[in-house]
This record gives structure tokens, sequence and C-alpha cells, in this order.
């Protein structure tokens, strides 16, 4: 017997309606599209090669997004000994968290993606997946291999620190008074 | 060091809570406490809004951006290279099997080296003159109606609600009950999914009844527009032009959005397939032009 074969086509119309949803997400992760093309490519390769293993009628855009950032992280690894909460961040969540800065009204889909760029990745990554990408805080533990209870802080922080960097840029642009109270 | 106390103690309590009072995660005491202080409490309830509206900007920035044409290609091809078998799954036996079957298909291959390689052509062609634009553009819905309801079998299909909202995506699954409030009662929506014909993608509605299929396809304008000046052959329903065509017994009918091709497509008469046109364009161009905004 062949055991189960695959056909691509049976593959590519459960896999590939997640392209775009898999792009975006890994490109605001690792903040290059080329280095986000390749990692999205990999990832489909390790998908088809295991997609014996998945089982139809289960949530394929959360399988897939798993193995996405195992691919991140393999590569992340591979790259540096990830230190990746930056001192910045740190000071800055001190230096706002008793503080919610209001978050202006105009500020553009660029402003929110380079705020969002200033989170760092650990952050980011979370506030991807829940806040875009809708996914539960189980499923987010189980993308990204840490517990529930991970998942809740660092979304709670990121958020934070997402409102926090739309502050500092609105005070950039003058759009609120320096230190006005919310 | 810009620390600042709230009004008391009670909002920075309750701002803790906004995050998941959005995401409707509280416990219905706390939600209820939530509330009651939103009532009455002007700069929580900004804060409330400022929340939203950033959790929906966010969402919106990000799903702007599309996976570049050529990735798509790139994992397609990376695909097809690796057609057809699983190899990890296979034994050693299998292995040798599969090298024998390997080698006969490259012996075929080279007795028929015309159609080596290349994917099967469509059941059904569509001819269109050259120069005739409109036509080359209904070509487009035609294609992917052909390859994928027919070829594929996909009309024989029932997908589950959850299957096609999954399928379909956040931005697209909305269709599903649009389509269905805007059908004849004893249609049924069959299938709701993207699928790609020469590495476009389309979003995909397959409805049928007992005797007829019907497919609702859309994709994103890759430069196309129909040309205006056919509009002796236009016809306007509620202010939404719509283009015709009909091949092998098939009728289409397409119209445009600012951003996005619509094409209804069936085995209904030409009478019958623009009803059905006419009844979904307003409702569809509709939910396109928010997702264009």
């Amino acid at each position: 017997m062949f055991g189960r074969t695959v056909p691509t086509e049976e593959f590519e119309s459960a896999a590939l309606p997640h392209l775009n949803d898999l792009y975006r997400t890994a490109a605001r992760v690792i903040g290059n599209r080329t280095e986000a093309e390749d990692l999205v490519q990999e990832a489909y390769l390790q998908a088809w090669k295991s997609f014996h293993r998945f089982e139809p009628g289960t949530n394929c855009r959360a399988w897939l997004f798993k193995i996405l950032f195992h691919v991140i992280q393999h590569r992340r690894r591979k790259w540096y000994n990830s230190k990746v909460v930056q001192e910045n961040d740190e000071l800055l969540l001190q230096d706002t968290i008793a503080y919610e800065p209001p978050v202006a009204q105009h500020l553009s889909d660029e402003d929110v993606l380079a705020a969002l760029e200033k989170v760092s990745v650990q952050y980011r990554e979370v506030v991807l997946l829940a806040d875009v990408q809708e996914f539960s805080y189980k499923e987010i533990a189980a993308t990204l291999a840490v517990p529930v209870g991970t998942v809740m802080s660092r979304l709670s922080r990121g958020r934070k620190l997402l409102r926090a960097e739309l502050a500092e840029f609105a005070e950039g642009y003058g759009i609120r008074e320096k230190g006005k109270s919310a | 060091m810009k620390v600042i106390n709230f009004e008391d103690g009670h909002c920075k309590r309750i701002r803790s809570y906004l995050d998941s009072y959005l995401n409707n995660e509280l416990m219905v005491e706390t939600n209820h406490e939530v509330l009651t202080h939103l009532e009455t409490c002007e700069p929580c309830s900004r804060s409330l809004e400022d929340r939203a509206r950033l959790k929906a900007q966010l969402k919106r920035a990000v799903t702007q951006e599309y996976a570049p044409p050529a990735l798509r290609e790139r994992i397609v091809s990376d695909l097809r290279r690796r057609r057809g078998f699983n190899f990890r799954n296979l034994s050693l036996a299998a292995a040798a099997a599969v090298a024998v079957a390997a080698m006969l298909v490259i012996a075929a291959a080279t007795l028929f080296t015309s159609n080596a390689g290349k994917k099967p052509p469509l059941s059904l062609r569509a001819e269109v003159a050259q120069g005739d634009v409109t036509g080359q553009i209904l070509k487009i819905g035609f294609d992917d109606h052909v390859s994928c309801s027919i070829d594929h079998q996909m009309a024989n299909k029932q997908f589950t609600a959850e299957q096609m909202s999954e399928r379909l995506g956040s931005e697209y699954s909305g269709l599903v009950a649009l389509v269905k409030n805007r059908m004849p009662a004893d249609y049924t929506v069959a299938v709701g999914h993207r699928c790609h014909y020469q590495g476009r993608e389309f979003v995909h509605l397959i409805v049928r009844n007992q005797d007829d299929i019907v497919s609702l396809i859309i994709t994103r304008k890759n430069g196309e527009t129909f040309p205006t000046s056919g509009v002796s052959e236009t016809l306007l329903a509620s202010g939404v032009p719509i283009q015709e065509a009909s091949w092998h017994k098939i009728q289409v009918a397409g119209m445009e959005t600012r951003d996005h091709l619509v094409y209804v497509i069936s085995n209904k008469s030409q009478e019958g397939n623009e009803r059905v046109a006419t009844n979904l364009a307003p409702a569809v161009s509709d939910f396109l032009r928010k997702i264009e905004v």
C-alpha cells in the first residue's frame, strides 16, 4: 500500500487561501518583506510535508500559523540568541504603566503600523495574532508554544505599548498636548 | 517621568478592564461594574472608544497588505514539483513501486512531450476575438468557473458554514449570508472558498437548487476595467452596469467595483442568469465597496 497520498490540489485548496494572512503577519513580525516571503514559503513546504497529519475539518488556518511561527522561531534562534525584550520597552512600560495616554483620533494607517513596528517582537506577535487575526488565547498559546497566562500578559502589555507609542507619535505631530491627562 | 494619576483609583481599576470588556471577556459582575462606571465617566468612555478605534484601525492597516503574486507562484510551483506523493509516508517497497512508476511517467512523458509538465487544459474553452476587451475580462471568471466548479467538481460538494467562513477568510465570509438572502428560497449555498486559476486568486461561492448551479466569482483587479463604449450591451441594474457573454451554453454576467471584478455564472438561460446578477449586483458591490474603503 502507498499509505495516504496527498494530492497537491487538496493541499492547495485548503492551505493557499490563508497565504495573505500568513504573509502579512510574517511581514509585520519580521519587519522585512523579502525575509517574510522566504519564511512563508518554507512554512508552506513544511505544512505540505506534514499535511498527512492534518485532520480535515479542523482549523487549517491555526495549523498553518503554528507551522509559520515554528519556522520563524527556528530562524530566529539561528540568527542570534534571542534577547527579545529590549530595555527601551521595559523603560517605556515603567514610564507609562500608571498612565493611559489618549490615542489621537486622526492617525493614519502608516502611523499605526510604524508604532506597531516599535513594539518589541514578543509583544507585537501576540497583538497581531489576537487583534488582527482574531485567534483565541488557547490558539495563540499553541501557536507560540507558551502558556495561556503568558499570552494574556503579553497581550495586555503589547496593547499598552502600542497605545504608548501612538501617544508619542501624536505628541511628535503636535496632535496632543504633552502630558495632558486622559 | 510622566506618571499622572487618574481621577481616582476606580478609573484606574476600570481601565485595566477595558480591553477585556471590549473583547467580551469579563464576568457578568465585572462587566456590570464597567458599564455602570462608563455611564458616568467621560474620560473612561473616551478611552474605551480610543481602544475600539485603534483595534479596528490596526486590523485594517495590517490586512491592507497582500502577498506578492510572485510568492504564490513560487509556492505553487514548489508544491507541484513534489506533486502527488508524500515520501515520508512510503514504505521501502512502496518507494520502489514509486520509482518504477516514475520511470514509466518519464517514458510516457518522452512519448508525449507536448503535454509533459503542463496543467491539463480546461474542459470548456472560451474563444474571445482579439481586441474584445470585455470578452477577455469575462473570460477570467468563466475560466475559474470551469476549472473549479466543473473540472474540480466543486459544484458537487457541500461545505458547512464553518468551512465556508474559514476558507473565505474574515474579509469575505459575510458574502455567504448576503447571497443566501438574495437568492430564491430553494437555493442553498453549497461552497464558499478561495480558489486559484493561472496564478490568480478568486473568492468563489457556489449556489444551487435542483436544476441549476450558479457561481458568484470575485477577484481583485489587476489593471482590468470594462470598456465604457459598449453601452448598447450594457444593462443598468440599480446603477451597476452589467456586461454579458456566453460560451458553451454557460452564461456569464460581469461587473466591476473600484478594486474588484465580479461574475455571476450559471447554466441558466440568459434572462435567468441576468435576473440573478441583477438581484445580487447592488448588494455585492456595496459589500465590496466597504472593503475597498
